[in-house]
């Protein structure tokens, strides 16, 4: 069984093209199971319909085979609840310039 | 690391300062560096920083063998010099939390390029954790986080402020410039507290200084006395006590300087 906290760690080199933070820090992963054969990640983006879906998809099976050797992921897109700037960890916060 | 001062002079315009300095520096070490006003404490640590106004006209400057006078400011504080000001500037914009972020990611890829390493996988974690706790430590309010950087400080928050952006990056020399000018008891304290914490095989600091209250608090290795431009004795933290006893007259006649301006 992977373990939630590397998978995580992973996940932070996964960036956000437009905004230049990481996904988790974005607050963008609203679920990670690890699971037993197969990873669930429950992800949102930071607006419906920003074209960089596949993109970030494509990342976040990259780093997390390259880091940690899981192949087996399964990835659902949601937008409930929709994300909003309250999601955002205090370091990107920090890295957006609002107060923490 | 050692840093190695050798006979080192330096000019502020067409005024000598510096009248060849020569010290040497260990990383575990603590040097105090005491002399009246004028003496070139300030332009000692300017020159070691970077600062453009301070021309050096001759002497060197080694950072483990290389040569520190030839570095860009920026590459010296990557290489782990650090200096805590006199008078701190106030960055209007910039929030406490915001500045602490970059700067101490901008350390981590520097290291990490040292050590052959990919800078972009530096990023530090944690940050915000450690620097709250920092901030406990000194005794800083965290709501200073959300400030914008020195603005509108009290003399005391800035110096706390320096001190924190040195436990923040953790650098391997620092040099403290009259960081206890201005500071009262309790003040002086944390900001000692500060350097004592940073104490240990991979920290040596200059400490400039008028007087030996704070000498009180962090406890020298090695005491140098600096006056007209040049390091006239040096000791260990017994000479502390007999300088503030007998005053820096009695540096002037043991060591038979005479003020050119007398002369």
């Amino acid at each position: 069984m992977n373990n939630k906290r590397e998978i995580l760690d992973s996940l932070k080199k996964v960036i956000d093209p437009e905004i230049g933070i990481n996904i988790v820090d974005l607050g963008l992963i609203y679920k990670v199971d690890p699971g037993d054969e197969v990873v669930y990640i429950e992800f949102t983006l930071t607006s419906p319909g920003c074209p960089l879906a596949d993109i970030i998809e494509a990342d976040i099976r990259r780093v997390l085979r390259d880091d940690l050797d899981i192949t087996g992921v399964e990835m659902n897109l949601v937008w409930s609840p929709p994300w909003n700037l309250d999601f955002l960890s205090e370091e990107a916060r920090l890295e957006l310039g609002y107060p923490i | 690391m050692n840093l190695e001062i050798q006979n080192l002079q330096a000019r502020v315009e067409e005024t000598e300062i510096l009248k060849g300095i020569n010290l040497s520096i260990k990383t575990g070490e603590i040097h105090a560096i005491m002399g009246p006003n004028g003496s070139g404490k300030s332009t000692l640590s300017n020159v070691l920083m970077g600062h453009p106004n301070y021309e050096v006209t001759g002497g060197e400057v080694l950072l483990d063998g290389e040569n520190l006078l030839e570095m860009e400011v920026n590459d010296r504080a990557n290489r782990g010099l650090f200096m805590a000001f006199q008078y701190p500037v106030e960055i209007p914009g910039i929030t406490v939390g915001r500045f602490m972020k970059r700067v101490i990611e901008i350390r981590a890829a520097a290291k990490a390029e040292l050590r052959g390493e990919d800078p972009e996988m530096s990023k530090p974690t944690g940050f915000v954790k450690y620097l709250r706790d920092t901030m406990d430590f000194l005794e800083v309010d965290q709501q200073f986080i959300n400030r914008y950087l020195n603005e509108g400080f009290s003399g005391g928050e800035k110096k706390r402020m320096e001190v924190l952006q040195m436990l923040m990056l953790k650098p391997n020399f620092a040099i403290l410039d009259e960081t206890d000018s201005g500071l009262d008891i309790d003040a002086l304290k944390v900001v000692s507290k500060g350097v004592n914490k940073m104490r240990g095989p991979e920290f040596g600091a200059i400490i400039i200084t008028h007087y030996q209250r704070i000498l009180d608090y962090i406890k020298p290795d090695y005491v140098h006395i600096l006056y007209k431009g040049k390091i006239v004795t040096s000791g260990g933290k017994d000479l502390v006590q007999v300088l503030e006893d007998k005053g820096y007259d009695w540096v002037k006649a043991q060591y038979g300087i005479v003020d050119e301006e007398e002369s």
